[in-house]
C-alpha cells in the first residue's frame, strides 16, 4: 500500500527520482536518490556513511500568505553534497542547481510553487573529503485533508 | 500670479541614504550581538582527577567539558575563542553590513554547517531567522531619526 506524500522533504525526494523529467534523470544518473537523506548519513553505530552521499534539511519555515486555496510557506532548504572529487562533487552541484531552480512541481498533497537557488560555498574537510553547500528559497503548499 | 517650486529632491535624499545607512548599521549590530549571545551558553571545564604518564611526568588532573551542546543547538562556550572571532563589518559607502568570523576560528563555521563527523550545531543562520522580524524592522525604521532633520 502506497501512501500519499504529504511533507515537502519527502517531494524533493519523489522529485529527485522522478523518471519523466529529464533534469531529474540526468541528477539521478550523477548521485542516486537512495544516496539522498533528509537529517544527516549517521549509521547505527555512530560513524558517518561512505562518500558520495547528499543531506537535506529545511533550514526554516514560515507562513507566507494564507488564501481560499490554502496556505503557503517560505523556507530554506538546503542539500550538502559530500565527495571525495572535487569535479564529480562540483557535477552533482550543478545537476542539483539545474533540477531545482526556478522550477515548480506537485505531488499528492504537496505543492512546491517556487525553488530558487541562494548561495553555494564548497568546503574541504580534514580528512580530503569535499562538502558542496547549496540553499534553495521554497515557496510551498500543503493541503490539508 | 506666480508659483515659486523649490526643490529639496538633493537634501530629501541625502537624508533618506543617511537613514538607510543608519537604519542598517543597527540591524547589523543587533545581529552581531545576538550571534554572541546564541553560543554563550557555558560548557565550563572541571578538572578531574586521572595518574597517567606523559613526557612531562606524571599528569595528576585534566580538564573535561561534561555539558557540550547537543546537535542542532548553537555550539556552546569553552575558552570563548569562537565567540570573541564573531566580527562585524559595515561599509559605509554601500551601505552594506556582514556579521561573520576569522579565519582562524574557521570551526564555528564547521559546527554552523556540520561536516561529516561533527552534526550541524547552527548558530549563524539560526540566529538570522529567529530574529528577521527585528532585523528587518530595524533595517526599515532605525535611522527614521535622520528624516526631516
Amino acid at each position: 500500500m502506497t501512501t500519499a506524500i504529504t511533507t515537502l522533504e519527502a517531494a524533493i525526494h519523489t522529485w529527485w527520482a522522478d523518471a519523466t523529467l529529464p533534469k531529474a534523470v540526468a541528477l539521478n544518473s550523477l548521485l542516486g536518490v537512495a544516496s539522498l537523506v533528509t537529517g544527516d548519513m549517521q549509521n547505527d553505530d555512530g560513524t558517518f556513511a561512505d562518500v558520495p552521499y547528499c543531506t537535506l534539511n529545511r533550514e526554516s519555515n514560515s507562513q507566507a500568505w494564507q488564501t481560499n486555496c490554502g496556505r503557503f510557506d517560505s523556507g530554506l532548504l538546503r542539500f550538502q553534497v559530500w565527495h571525495s572529487d572535487h569535479a564529480a562533487g562540483m557535477a552533482i552541484r550543478q545537476a542539483i542547481v539545474n533540477c531545482f531552480d526556478n522550477q515548480e512541481y506537485e505531488i499528492d498533497d504537496v505543492t512546491i510553487e517556487s525553488m530558487q537557488f541562494q548561495n553555494d560555498l564548497a568546503i574541504q574537510e580534514e580528512d580530503g573529503v569535499w562538502q558542496f553547500l547549496i540553499d534553495f528559497s521554497v515557496i510551498h503548499k500543503v493541503r490539508v485533508a | 500670479m506666480a508659483a515659486v517650486l523649490t526643490w529639496r529632491g538633493d537634501k530629501f535624499n541625502q537624508q533618506l541614504r543617511s537613514a538607510t545607512t543608519v537604519g542598517l548599521q543597527r540591524a547589523t549590530v543587533f545581529y552581531h550581538q545576538h550571534c554572541r549571545m546564541a553560543v554563550s551558553k557555558p560548557n565550563s571545564g572541571q578538572r578531574v582527577k586521572v595518574r597517567r604518564k606523559t613526557k612531562g611526568g606524571n599528569k595528576r588532573s585534566r580538564t573535561i567539558y561534561p555539558n557540550p551542546s547537543k546537535p542542532g543547538e548553537p555550539p556552546r562556550l569553552r575558552t570563548g575563542f569562537g565567540q570573541r572571532h564573531i566580527l562585524v563589518e559595515f561599509d559605509k559607502s554601500v551601505p552594506a553590513g556582514r556579521v561573520g568570523i576569522a579565519q582562524n576560528a574557521i570551526y564555528m563555521f564547521y559546527l554552523e554547517v556540520g561536516t561529516r563527523r561533527i552534526r550541524r550545531r547552527p548558530w549563524l543562520l539560526a540566529t538570522l531567522m529567529k530574529f528577521q522580524e527585528q532585523i528587518g524592522r530595524l533595517a526599515a525604521t532605525g535611522g527614521k531619526g535622520e528624516i526631516g532633520t
